[in-house]
């Protein structure tokens, strides 16, 4: 947990200077008269402090625990997987409309999470796309992109 | 009298035909979530936000709130059939109800989970009803300096908030202030952390970030594990307790109920911690102790009492004076202003048929609920046996529609996706994202009452101690911030470090 802990002590003392950074180019002001970064700054601040105390304390903790917690064992090909579909359709879901795209990617999510025969998931797939399709465009009148074709 | 005839006036929005179905279906959905394991509340409300922009603010409040104190009761089901809390509030249950349910009295534990869940539920709403309306009217002393102070007195629950590591808490919490900070400057009208990118000159919208940190990222935690949900082959039968039953939980409902409302009303603590102190309290007046954790009724009845009044205490705090007292809560205030209404002391004076019409809908849905989970507990006990795999790529489907519809635009899904990774490596790295959405939420608020406030003081900051409400507020605060000192020092450190 301690190198997590570093590793992620290291993101937050980078995102807080890029904050302070950033809130310095548009004008922090004074105590009479804040501006623009002013808080956006003293929040950057305050991250940057914490991050310090964090990576202080875990660095620190390595010496008492010596214990490591991979995430070697977590799937990560399936995580990857989905976030690349969920990219995809957002990327040519306007394009390609919202039944053709969402029935690609609730199949997908199936195949990668659930073990069954591939014709189940096809009809799992059909139901949800369309039930949603009828719930949210039909009677909630969300509007769902149609992209290619006229439904 | 006044409460009378504005009761009157509640149950007349209530009762209309539309407020009714969507009480209804807040129920329904709540109780649904609530026997799953897995999705819960936060992640529901989430996902069904951007479906409410299509109601009017009455009849989305009346169904989100039919979520929350639905999954309460339908939380206990799980418990008691699984032995896996359905919702967090729920795991005390697990220790006697599944022990009652294992020695055949599955009937009685159930239907005393909903029956104390309806006698609590209903205490809560009535401690609702005669609270708020004197605390908002405190309220209406407030100015930019004590909204100030109060809004730092919320911020500083984000200790409260975490279950894990305090620091890890309070780097949350910054950096949802950061977030919240990006966009347009409403004073000077300058970008802030856009970095150039066009689409952030708005800023980032509570709905994408809600549903990534709590939607995407509970998908993609399960893609990797598996819930075993092995229900327990006992038949359900008796499901009115007997007399017996009754004479040995009725104290233990009614502590339950004044304790859970009390305890739901104090910011940080909630359902879940009302559930637990309640637990504790029935096996430390019991006659025998021993009893607890072997099937004891009054295991069962406390508990489940607790959480559900503790579901109308926590409304309080964020109708009354703008302060969201859990992460649901904050997610309310968000809904609430999307609905274009400002949580606070005005909120009652300004839109008394929201307060009443949601009052009056929490009377009909614990009838509801009482309805839904005694005589309708084969079905739920039907809906866990679908394998939970089936139920992602919906939970996804509706994130999708949901980030979509909020501008018609793929960059919220975009959005979406990216706090759905950055919620994923929190788990993984042990970070809570419940102080986020807090601050995110409150944010705005909190730069918009300092500014002013410092900009009228002339950048003295000493208001905070010479005015009689901030002085108390803040002084609340630090004694907040001491407690956590004392409780890191007491533990050795365990809380405040890396979790």
């Amino acid at each position: 947990m301690k190198r997590l802990d570093q590793l992620s002590g290291f993101f937050w003392l980078f995102i807080s200077i890029i904050v302070c950074v950033e809130s310095i180019s548009v004008r922090i002001g004074s105590f009479q008269n804040p501006g623009p970064g002013f808080l956006p700054f003293g929040s950057g601040i305050a991250l940057g402090t914490l991050a310090i105390i964090l990576l202080i304390t875990s660095t620190m903790k390595k010496r008492i625990e010596g214990k490591v917690i991979s995430i070697r064992e977590v799937d990560l090909a399936k995580v990857i997987l989905f976030l690349i579909s969920i990219f995809l359709y957002a990327l040519f879901l306007s394009w390609i409309g919202y039944l053709i795209m969402t029935l690609g990617l609730i199949l997908f999510l199936l195949i990668i999470m659930e073990r069954s025969r591939l014709w189940i998931k096809i009809i799992i797939s059909i139901f949800i796309v369309l039930t949603s399709y009828v719930i949210f465009y039909k009677l909630l009148n969300i509007n769902l992109p149609r992209g290619l074709f006229w439904f | 009298m006044d409460i009378i005839n504005s009761l009157y006036s509640g149950f007349a929005i209530a009762l209309q035909p539309e407020n009714l179905l969507f009480c209804f279906v807040g129920c329904l959905l709540g109780t649904l979530v609530g026997v799953l394991p897995g999705i819960g509340p936060i992640g529901t409300i989430s996902i069904l936000l951007p479906v409410t922009f299509q109601m009017s603010p009455v009849s989305a409040i009346i169904m989100l709130a039919g979520i929350y104190y639905g999954s309460m009761y339908g939380g206990s089901t799980t418990s008691i059939l699984v032995n896996i809390p359905g919702e967090a509030a729920s795991v005390v249950t697990c220790l006697d109800g599944y022990k009652m349910a294992q020695q055949g009295r599955a009937g009685p534990a159930l239907g005393m989970a909903a029956c104390g869940s309806f006698i609590a539920g209903t205490v809560g709403v009535i401690g609702l009803m005669l609270f708020a309306e004197p605390i908002a009217e405190f309220g209406l002393k407030f100015g930019p300096f004590e909204y100030c102070a109060t809004i730092i007195l919320g911020l500083s629950l984000i200790i409260y908030l975490s279950r894990g590591s305090t620091l890890k808490a309070l780097i949350m919490g910054a950096f949802g202030l950061i977030l919240s900070f990006i966009g347009l400057d409403y004073m000077e009208g300058s970008t802030r952390l856009t970095f150039n990118i066009f689409r952030l000159m708005d800023g980032i919208d509570l709905v994408p970030v809600a549903m990534g940190l709590f939607g995407v990222a509970e998908v993609l935690d399960n893609i990797e594990k598996t819930i075993p949900t092995e229900i327990l082959k006992t038949k359900i039968k008796n499901l009115f307790p007997n007399r017996s039953d009754w004479l040995q939980a009725k104290g233990a409902i009614l502590r339950g109920s004044i304790l859970g409302f009390f305890i739901g009303v104090l910011p940080g603590a909630g359902a879940l911690i009302s559930s637990f102190i309640s637990y504790t309290l029935e096996k430390k007046i019991a006659k025998n102790p021993s009893r607890f954790g072997e099937g004891a009724i009054e295991g069962v009845a406390g508990p489940e009492s607790a959480n559900n009044s503790a579901t109308a205490g926590a409304f309080i705090p964020l109708l009354t004076l703008g302060i969201p007292a859990n992460i649901i809560m904050a997610l309310f205030f968000g809904a609430l202003l999307i609905h274009g209404m400002q949580p606070g002391p005005l909120l009652l004076k300004d839109h008394p048929e929201l307060f009443w019409g949601l009052i009056s809908s929490m009377y009909i849905g614990n009838g509801m609920l009482l309805v839904l989970n005694l005589p309708l507990i084969p079905i739920w006990v039907q809906v866990l046996k679908i394998p939970y795999k089936i139920l992602l790529p919906l939970i996804v489907l509706f994130c999708i529609i949901g980030a979509y519809s909020l501008n018609n635009s793929v960059f919220e899904i975009i959005i979406m996706l990216i706090f759905g990774l950055l919620g994923y490596l929190f788990r993984k790295f042990d970070y809570e994202p419940a102080p986020l959405v807090l601050a995110f939420v409150l944010g705005p608020l909190l730069e918009f009452n300092l500014r002013q406030s410092l900009m009228v003081s002339k950048g003295d900051i000493s208001f905070f101690f010479t005015r009689p409400i901030t002085a108390v507020i803040i002084s609340i605060t630090i004694a907040l911030f001491i407690t956590s000192i004392i409780n890191y020092f007491r533990k050795g450190g365990k809380k405040s470090s890396s979790g």
